[in-house]
């Protein structure tokens, strides 16, 4: 099988299958558009990704390389989060900063299956949690004025009750 | 933040390490680390940039220094209440009230615009109960709404609930609007039977029903649970109608005054609509009669014309007619006059030779023999003739027979002999001498006796030519 170089952003290269590299929609448009040759030992910069996230995105990629294409996004369709398979589970048991960095190079590298399971990781993450403790999980400050929380509450009165 | 980092470092490399054994830490470690430190920055793109220049491990990457689309991404996941709640965490998440759909025609091309649709026909349906059934419960005539309707609520929502995708609102809400009718006719009915019912439990309803058809995600445990004794109540009512059917009949006639008056506004409300509609199709109606009579009219006026139109026709046809029998009789007559004018061209014709013939013998011209040319004299015997008759030959043209005679070369005794048979008129013995003597003019003397009969025509004849040839003239002129 041919083989292709990624560089990361810090430099380290990963010698990766060309097929898996094409789960990558980013990197798939790439060779198509500028028709590589196998044979040419060409690197792949990547410069929005570093290493260690270039390593688990590969992780992912080789995992998932024979899965179907994931179907489109359906606007009227309401999306579930409770359908991320147990491996996918365990390897998005991460910090927060990876998970978003995990995003971030999903987005860039345009990995739709990454993204999609990332995004879902991260709302469930938000699910079934108050503001307060969002904040918390998140490290996010308050920027609310009493007046416009009162407002926001009063707007909010048909969800908090139950 | 501190203890973050550190969990996320041990975490990071206890994943590391058990999934990708062969791949070196340290480096790996070290960048994203430092890569971390960096997206303390406002943008993930500038931090990436200069990773490498700041080296200093800080706070990792931020959850709302994610770009805004994958913020929305992650949101997108999750429910509206959800989201509202998150409202109250940051001004920032406004953002996200702006995003909701404020058209109409955009409202209904969201996911939950369907089941918005069922909810909101399911409370207008409860409603309209409400209101039909509210006194009534009020007055304890009955408990509540009949089972069968909260059954077939419930029912709907339980399928709400359940069902993923949900499509064309109307035949869920379907069976509803035939069973509403149904059911509270069948209801009415049952009250004109039954006077009161034995009942203590007066609830109302919608606003019972009101929050738990706005959140939609009901436990059907607990409604079931709450309103099971009504269905029961209901139920052992609906029973305690036929059981006291009987006993309670004398009350049956005021429970009769009560509701009539309200069929009758219903009745009257019906009538009025019918009336109106009633009104609306005979103005129509009106109209399209005028339409026709007007159609008629113009039909049978062109049908006037049309008659005209043929009874014209057929005049022309018969003046054609005429006119063709007429141009007939024309050519017969032209073929008359035609035939009249040969017979008279060869009547002319003929005139024409006669006179041509008499020119020649005419006294005016002389006559001359054809084959000597001499001219040829009359006949002393011709003059005489002619003397006897009274003419002069002068009169005629003619020289007087003396100074005839040497020209003609007849011996003076022939002439003298003439004049003897003058005298003694005895033409008879003197013929035969003149016809031995004169052989030659033998032609001439045979035609004699005819000139004799034809002078007095030949004077008539002249004139006629006279004519025809002014005639003629006159043709060739035209």
């Amino acid at each position: 099988m041919p083989n292709i170089k990624l560089q990361s952003s810090d430099g380290e290269t990963f010698e990766v299958d060309v097929e898996i590299a094409k789960c990558s929609v980013t990197i798939k448009t790439m060779l198509e558009d500028l028709g590589m040759d196998d044979e040419e030992e060409e690197v792949v910069p990547l410069p929005n990704v570093n290493s260690a996230i270039l390593r688990k995105v590969i992780q992912w990629a080789t995992y998932h390389k024979d899965d179907p294409p994931p179907p489109e996004d359906d606007e009227n369709k309401e999306k579930r989060t409770d359908d991320i398979s147990s491996w996918d589970a365990d390897f998005l048991k991460v910090d927060q900063g990876t998970l978003f960095e995990l995003i971030l190079a999903a987005n860039y590298l345009d990995i739709k299956g990454l993204l999609d399971v990332t995004c879902k990781t991260v709302a469930n993450m938000i699910k079934g949690k108050a503001p307060e403790e969002i904040r918390k999980t998140f490290n996010i400050k308050n920027d609310f004025t009493a007046s416009k929380k009162s407002r926001f509450v009063e707007e909010n009165e048909w969800c908090e009750e139950k | 933040m501190v203890s973050t980092r550190q969990m996320t470092i041990g975490n990071n490399g206890s994943v590391e390490g058990s999934q990708s054994p062969t791949t070196p830490e340290g480096p790996a470690k070290f960048t994203r680390n430092s890569a971390l430190g960096a997206t303390t920055s406002t943008s993930y793109g500038s931090t990436m940039q200069c990773s490498k220049a700041l080296s200093s491990p800080v706070q990792s990457i931020h959850f709302m220094n994610l770009p805004q689309e994958i913020l929305e991404k992650i949101f997108s996941y999750l429910s509206f209440k959800k989201l509202c709640q998150l409202r109250l965490m940051l001004a920032r998440f406004q953002e996200i009230k702006a995003k909701m759909p404020r058209r109409e025609s955009a409202r209904r091309s969201h996911h939950l615009a369907c089941e918005s649709d069922i909810v909101e026909t399911l409370h207008m349906r409860l409603t309209l109960l409400q209101m039909s059934f509210g006194k009534h419960i009020e007055r304890k005539h009955c408990c509540f709404f009949p089972g069968d309707i909260l059954d077939e609520v419930y029912r709907i929502l339980h399928y709400i609930k359940v069902t993923p995708k949900l499509d064309l609102p109307y035949k869920v809400t379907d069976e509803l609007f035939d069973f509403f009718p149904r059911i509270t006719k069948q209801h009415r009915v049952e009250q004109h039977r039954v006077t009161v019912y034995e009942t203590e439990v007066v609830l109302t309803p919608v606003l019972i029903l009101d929050p738990v058809l706005v959140n939609r995600r009901v436990n059907p445990r607990t409604s079931s649970s709450k309103y099971l004794p009504l269905d029961s109540t209901s139920l052992s009512a609906e029973i305690s109608k036929d059981s006291g059917h009987a006993s309670n009949d004398e009350l049956e006639s005021e429970d009769l005054v009560e509701t009539i008056p309200q069929s009758n506004m219903v009745l009257r409300k019906r009538i009025r609509k019918i009336k109106q509609g009633m009104k609306r199709y005979n103005s129509q109606l009106s109209l399209l009669r005028q339409d026709l009579r007007a159609c008629r009219r113009k039909t049978s006026e062109q049908q006037k014309q049309i008659a005209e139109q043929q009874k014209q026709l057929t005049e022309q046809q018969k003046q054609t007619l005429e006119y063709a029998t007429r141009l007939d009789e024309y050519d017969k007559k032209n073929e008359e006059i035609s035939r009249k004018f040969s017979t008279l061209l060869q009547e002319l014709n003929k005139c024409k030779t006669e006179l041509q013939y008499w020119r020649c013998k005419s006294p005016a011209t002389p006559p001359c023999c054809n084959h000597c040319g001499t001219p040829i004299l009359p006949q002393p015997e011709e003059l005489q003739a002619l003397m006897n008759q009274g003419v002069s030959p002068e009169g005629l043209g003619l020289e007087p027979f003396s100074e005839l005679a040497p020209l003609l070369g007849i011996n003076i005794e022939s002439q003298n002999t003439i004049e003897e048979e003058k005298n003694d008129t005895t033409p008879n013995k003197d013929k035969k001498p003149f016809a031995i003597d004169q052989p030659s003019t033998s032609v001439a003397s045979m035609r004699s006796p005819k000139r004799k009969t034809d002078e007095p025509k030949e004077e008539a004849t002249t004139k006629k030519t006279r004519r025809l040839s002014k005639i003629r003239n006159k043709r060739v002129k035209v």
